[in-house]
């Protein structure tokens, strides 16, 4: 085995592939929070019976949340694709990746989003009610504070489910960690590069849950 | 015209299909100022019932109104103003985790707009009410049940309503908490004359903090009246077994056995007659003579309810003689069989 070859090619790829997994997971990450908590939010609220109760949208919004989940993520990647060229003018590359990792992440962080609130004591909940108090006060004061430990877990849990669905976006030329792993590691035998790559994955997911893990024990007051 | 009218109120669950009936047409009027209290089995529909009245939970059928005003046809924003109006503490109480004590109550006068100016100090005074000064920077996590059960009540005091209703609020607490926590609400009842509404399985709260009580079954309410007059002479089933349970009357097996001759009876007594030396004044009279069996004052909202168990012995016709002369004296007598498993009752026509 060529030592030296490996080397080469990770001092040539491994930092671009950490900076794409790093954009796309990001970008990808960010939109999720965003919209998966106002998603979740919305679930949250309109199948509650003393919020804002309205089962139509509330099963609208979970069909569709739950349409998106059902597919692999290789798959909705290449149903997605005109999207991506739509949005992004590219039909390749992390950018175009991003798209589909977006709407998955999204998905998936909107149910862990929605769980974290109906984690919420409903007696916390029917007692603020019972105060008088507005619904936008009840969700800054009470909801939000409340499921702030289990959103905060879940966002580390959809990172470390992004990095892996990041590994497939290599399948339409996004680079990153995981396609750097296929091309060379398994695809050109070379088993240094695997070694090397498969450690920084797992260094990556350990440090995201360890952070996650303290981040919400440190707003938990239980 | 009532503090709070409840009005042929039912509530129906559905659930696949079936429908399940937990409060059947319960109609009450509570009136301004008392303690109103609402015991019952669990399952009897108290909690559904009581959640009407702020419209945590819509009835399905029948009107609740407060001081004359029909709640149910309010609109969001004056209903969201009317319970401010409205206390409520609950079983588990219901806390804000991740918000400090003084978070918690500053929560309830953010609720009513309070001014932001003054909310520090109302906050200050709350604790005081409640003797919890110290710990308003502390987390509810860190706090006993009883002081948990005490910022509740602060909480639901925060914008001086004038109804407080408690949910099964000293259910989780044990006895000596709970004594501290009914104190709270009489003291509070007496000096701000917020109308209580109070639900319970536990006789020993009725006894001690309710003026007046409804007691509940399958939905509905079977019997009504003075705490006491519930106490002393409980009409439906339930209610019987309900005090009976509360005041313990129960006799022992074996002990019915070792009374082979004279008559056992059971004696209520009640106001002022509960401090007559009846039974003394009676063997002195008659050739008669009394051994207690059992013997129990209960205190039922600050009157004397008391139960005897006395086994008289002597002649046949001295012994009838006393017992109608007892029966002159006291609230209800009862001749109790030699029989342990059948109690047959006779009753006197009392004074």
């Amino acid at each position: 085995m060529n030592v030296d070859r490996s080397l080469q090619v990770l001092e040539r790829h491994l930092f671009q592939a950490i900076v794409d997994t790093a954009y796309m997971v990001g970008v990808s990450a960010a939109i999720a929070l965003v919209i998966g908590v106002l998603l979740g939010l919305l679930m949250y609220l309109t199948g509650h019976p003393l919020l804002i109760k309205n089962r139509s949208l509330y099963g609208i919004v979970g069909f569709v949340i739950n349409a998106v989940r059902s597919l692999p993520f290789i798959i909705l990647m290449f149903a997605l694709s005109p999207v991506a060229v739509a949005i992004t003018g590219r039909q390749i590359g992390w950018q175009a990746a991003t798209v589909s990792l977006s709407i998955a992440a999204t998905a998936f962080f909107s149910r862990i989003a929605e769980a974290a609130f109906l984690d919420v004591d409903r007696g916390v909940i029917e007692a603020s009610i019972a105060t008088g108090a507005s619904l936008p006060l009840i969700l800054w004061e009470v909801v939000i504070p409340e499921a702030l430990p289990a959103l905060i877990r879940g966002i580390s849990l959809t990172l470390i489910s992004l990095i892996g669905f990041s590994a497939m976006a290599g399948a339409i030329g996004a680079g990153g960690i995981g396609d750097l792993a296929i091309q060379y590691g398994y695809n050109m035998y070379d088993d240094v590069v695997m070694l090397v790559t498969v450690v920084i994955l797992i260094v990556i997911v350990q440090l995201l849950q360890l952070g996650g893990d303290l981040l919400a024990q440190a707003t938990s007051k239980k | 015209m009532s503090h709070i009218e409840l009005v042929d109120v039912s509530v129906h669950f559905e659930s696949k299909g079936s429908t399940s009936v937990a409060v059947d047409q319960v109609s009450l009027n509570i009136e301004k100022g008392e303690i109103y209290g609402i015991v019952g089995l669990s399952g009897a529909g108290k909690s559904t019932l009581v959640r009407t009245i702020n419209l945590l939970q819509e009835p399905s059928d029948g009107q609740v109104r407060i001081d004359g005003e029909e709640l149910t046809s309010l609109s969001k924003e004056s209903l969201r103003k009317k319970r401010q109006n409205i206390g409520m503490i609950f079983q588990h109480f219901n806390l804000i985790a991740s918000k400090t004590i003084a978070q918690n109550l500053e929560f309830a006068l953010k609720a009513s707009r309070y001014p932001k100016k003054k909310r520090k100090e109302r906050v200050e005074e709350l604790l005081e009410i409640v003797g919890l000064s110290d710990k308003a920077n502390a987390y509810p996590q860190k706090l006993s049940g009883g002081q948990k059960q005490r910022v509740g009540i602060a909480r639901a005091l925060a914008n001086q309503p004038e109804i407080l209703l408690c949910d099964e609020a000293t259910s989780a607490l044990d006895v000596e908490t709970t004594e501290e926590i009914l104190n709270i609400l009489k003291h509070i009842n007496q000096q701000y004359g917020i109308t209580i509404l109070f639900i319970t399985h536990e006789m020993d709260v009725a006894k001690k903090l309710f003026h007046r009580m409804a007691v509940m079954e399958k939905g509905q309410v079977v019997e009504e009246g003075p705490t006491f007059d519930l106490f002393a002479n409980p009409q439906v089933e339930m209610t019987k077994k309900l005090v009976s349970r509360a005041l313990s009357l129960d006799i022992p097996g074996k002990l019915m056995e070792n009374l082979e001759e004279g008559e056992l009876v059971n004696i209520h007594y009640q106001g002022s007659g509960a401090y007559s030396p009846i039974i003394s004044t009676l063997s002195k009279k008659l050739d008669v003579h009394f051994s207690i069996i059992h013997g129990k004052v209960d205190y039922i909202d600050g009157r004397a309810l008391g139960v005897l168990l006395v086994h008289i012995t002597g002649k046949a016709e001295e012994i009838e003689k006393s017992i109608h002369l007892l029966a002159d004296d006291v609230f209800q007598i009862e001749r109790v069989s030699q029989d342990r498993t059948v109690t047959e009752v006779t009753e006197y026509e009392c004074r």
